[in-house]
């Protein structure tokens, strides 16, 4: 831009140039914008080192006395420790089946060319637009039937089953830009498929393994409503179904709840600072093209 | 195809399968063959025809219901788009320190939804609030009030959080798109003399809005569907004031144990998911812009 500029009243001195403010406006904006963003965020990690008084006292400043037992509280007593533990638990399950599943699927959609190949990835990213609420009733009858109502497994089947068409779509898409000719060179060497799977194309698959990774811990960890119809007892909660159980409470500590919000999301905003790219990149895939 | 090749592709494809058809397909299938029945779980169902789709469109608390997610669309086209699309502007045309703003307006979009709730609902308390502490403290004490039980403004409080949450996830596939204008159009239209709003209005706008439209559909089912921010924040409101549909089938189907009936509205919600993708994808999405 500045050739443009310089060329330009060099040919054209007794031009008028426009007024193409950069200006100090935009960045008014955009820095008031991402302090509102901030400033809940901050006055709720504030705020659960506060007891009651002191928030209805001294609602907006850093608090007097820094009560560090309201996180206690909030383990134990609000469970929110056990639903820590649940969370992950599942967390883990859903991630390595997923992972596991869909690779395989989409190693073999991706190579063997076949019509019913085509058919069949068709089949899986018509899952894509399917809601998952709309599927509570029956996946509640079936859970039910199952025997596996309130309990992990009532959790980790649905999400892994949900995320298969996400990372069919995702996983295919990648390993269709796997040169074939390192599986030839596998296969003259001698290995059998599930060794040319694991040794060459898993290896090769990272990136965007990390990104379906990554979404399904985000839609598994922050899941409200599976969560909510698949769980009755309180002790086998997530962190998201604990800490809406934690508001209904019968005597209210807000520092407590506040406390309770921000352990919940700790994890969440660790991943994303780690991992911001692949975060960003997992959330948005598929929406824009090119 | 060899046998061997053959059967590993089948061993290779059957979990993925098993598990898709079995928890996804089935049970879609199942949820519209129940909508068509009266059932409440305990006795054998009953087979009523479309009985419960016109109980549906007969139903005050749904039309209600529905009225408030018209409203979440609304709000979340308005203020969510708008501000996405003001923020990527700026963004665009910001000196220094785009990466940063971008990683910090995407945060809210990682919270779970019950978090960013629960933070509203505190940033809501009528006595210790951030929003009606606020309020008191630049001497506008008098617009203080309990934003979630009062049944005039407690559908529009409820829906913010849900608005204001993905702002962020907006902005980055817009972003996105906008990096995707060359720019050769911008020094072109310098040379023009065009002002920073007449390039933004000619330029950036119209070739966005393939980009745009995928936001307005996002946000249209998106809004539909809403269902946690809501329910953890008043389900369903003083007197069914922020009742939404999603949370409707909810209770028909797990309160009140009408299965039949809570399956058509959770069809409907789809069907007008689809109906509404469909509509705005024929009157509004024009041909690609040619440059």
């Amino acid at each position: 831009m500045e050739n443009l500029q310089i060329l330009e009243s060099s040919l054209f001195p007794e031009r008028q140039k426009p007024k193409h403010r950069k200006g100090i406006s935009t960045q008014i904006i955009l820095i008031a914008t991402a302090l509102i963003t901030m400033m809940p965020l901050l006055w709720i990690l504030m705020g659960s080192f506060k007891n009651n008084n002191e928030l209805f006292l001294n609602s907006f400043g850093i608090p007097h006395i820094w009560r560090f037992e309201n996180y206690y509280q909030a383990w134990k007593n609000g469970n929110i420790g056990a639903d820590f533990f649940n969370s992950t638990f599942i967390c883990c399950v859903s991630i390595i089946c997923i992972l596991l599943i869909t690779s395989m699927a989409a190693y073999i959609l991706s190579r063997f060319q076949f019509r019913l190949n085509f058919m069949i990835y068709s089949f899986f990213l018509m899952g894509l637009m399917i809601p998952w609420a709309s599927n509570l009733l029956p996946l509640f009858l079936t859970l039910k039937k199952i025997g596996v109502y309130d309990t992990y497994w009532a959790l980790i089947l649905p999400y892994i089953s949900f995320e298969i068409p996400f990372g069919v779509f995702i996983l295919t898409g990648f390993m269709k830009s796997i040169p074939t000719e390192l599986e030839e060179a596998a296969v003259i060497d001698g290995c059998s498929n599930w060794a040319i799977f694991m040794h060459v194309i898993i290896p090769l698959s990272k990136p965007v393994l990390s990104t379906v990774a990554i979404l399904t811990f985000l839609d598994v960890w922050n899941e409200y409503l599976f969560a909510l119809v698949f769980l009755s007892n309180p002790a086998h909660f997530t962190l998201s179904l604990g800490l809406a159980a934690f508001q209904t409470g019968r005597v209210q500590y807000y520092g407590i709840i506040m406390a309770g919000i921000i352990i919940s999301i700790i994890p969440v905003l660790f991943v994303y600072i780690l991992l911001q790219k692949q975060v960003i990149k997992g959330m948005t895939t598929g929406a824009v093209k090119g | 195809m060899t046998p061997k090749k053959m059967r590993t592709g089948i061993l290779f494809l059957a979990p993925a399968m098993l598990f898709y058809c079995f928890f996804v397909v089935f049970s879609i299938a199942r949820v519209i063959y129940y909508s068509f029945f009266k059932w409440n779980g305990l006795n054998f169902p009953q087979f009523v025809g479309v009985s419960n789709y016109v109980r549906l469109v007969n139903d005050q608390t749904v039309l209600a219901a529905f009225r408030n997610n018209l409203i979440a669309i609304a709000m979340a086209l308005i203020i969510q788009i708008g501000i996405a699309l003001i923020l990527t502007i700026s963004l665009s045309n910001c000196k220094f320190g785009a990466r940063f703003f971008r990683t910090v307006y995407f945060v809210p979009a990682v919270i779970s939804g019950v978090a960013v709730a629960m933070m509203f609902g505190q940033a809501m308390n009528p006595d210790y609030g951030l929003i009606n502490t606020s309020l008191r403290l630049i001497g506008l004490g008098t617009l203080a009030r309990p934003w979630l039980s009062n049944s005039n403004t407690a559908i529009y409080a409820a829906l913010l959080p849900q608005t204001l949450q993905y702002i962020g996830w907006n902005v980055i596939i817009l972003v996105a798109g906008i990096y995707n204008i060359p720019d050769s159009l911008y020094e072109a239209a310098y040379l023009d003399g065009v002002s920073n709003l007449q390039k933004t209005w000619y330029i950036t706008l119209p070739l966005l809005w393939e980009v745009i439209q995928i936001c307005i559909i996002s946000a249209i089912t998106g809004s539909l569907q809403g269902f946690t921010h809501v329910m953890v924040l008043t389900g369903g409101g003083p007197n069914s004031a922020t009742e939404l549909v999603g949370l409707l089938m909810y209770h028909r189907t797990f309160q009140w144990l009408q299965f039949g009936y809570g399956s058509s509205i959770s069809v409907g919600i789809f069907l007008v998911g689809l109906l509404f993708s469909v509509l705005f994808k024929r009157y509004f999405s024009s041909d690609k812009i040619e440059y």
